[in-house]
């Protein structure tokens, strides 16, 4: 439901940005001309407004579901391994297996910060860096993979 | 076999001779280099090295959860102390190329 809000609110935002650029009788662009302040002042704001509303729907949702009645420490710092364990279906089958093994030993790692008495935003704070580390790695790698496969077929390039 | 990446050659640095799973294979990293790791550079890391021949690597189960447990293969207990001494060579200047 969250995920619905914000989507459509972003969809909102820019469409509406762009709809009344279409009234008034600019073409909503990112060109080099529109970057020149004097000329197209209007349009500059609106795409600004439109895209931090946009942002500021997603801050507060973020922060909605942190802060929501009835959350307990396991659902807010639970947030990234969840939000991990939704991108292994991004990935191929054969690294699926790594994100279970890296799901497991971050609840460990949960675990130890637990014991040692650190608040729920510190471990949040934790698990959502190494979250995102993981996350980059794997991108990195399948870019890699991508890469070392479209290589070969440079030969096959017109000279 | 291929030449491990720096990264990489720390890490089989750190492996040593015994079987050591992923969790506890990131912290002797850490302890050795002073650099931290995430799990997921680890895990595609040694998913190289398992590739290259460099490591073998053995599933478990340990209570509800699974443990991966790497091992240097026999080839890379022969080749690492080989690549080793030619590091500290030529870091010392007596390889030329």
């Amino acid at each position: 439901m969250k995920i619905l809000f914000f989507t459509v609110t972003l969809i909102i935002m820019i469409s509406g940005s762009h709809f009344v650029q279409s009234v008034i009788g600019r073409v909503p662009t990112f060109t080099h001309a529109a970057l020149i302040w004097e000329e197209q002042e209007g349009t500059l704001i609106l795409q600004m407004f439109g895209i931090s509303a946009a942002v500021l729907a997603m801050v507060l949702t973020v922060l909605h579901t942190m802060t929501s009645a009835g959350s307990s420490i396991n659902s807010i710092v639970n947030a990234p391994l969840n939000t991990l364990a939704a991108m292994r279906w991004l990935i191929s089958r054969a690294k699926r297996d790594e994100i279970d093994l890296i799901i497991h030993d971050l609840k460990e790692d949960k675990a130890e910060m637990l014991c040692q008495k650190h608040s729920k935003t510190f471990i949040f704070l934790v698990l959502s860096w190494h979250v995102t580390r993981t996350i980059c790695a794997y991108v990195w790698d399948g870019v890699g993979s991508i890469v070392s496969k479209v290589i070969p077929l440079a030969k096959y390039l017109p000279k | 076999m291929k030449v491990p990446s720096p990264t990489e050659f720390d890490l089989l640095s750190a492996l040593g001779m015994r079987e050591v799973s992923g969790r506890d294979l990131a912290k002797r990293y850490e302890e050795e280099t002073g650099k931290s790791m995430s799990y997921g550079t680890l895990y595609t890391a040694m998913r190289r090295l398992k590739d290259g021949g460099w490591v073998t690597a053995r599933d478990d189960e340990d209570g509800d959860r699974r443990v991966r447990y790497f091992k240097l293969s026999g080839a890379g207990a022969t080749a690492l102390p080989k690549l080793i001494k030619l590091q500290s060579d030529f870091a010392l200047g007596e390889v030329v190329v």
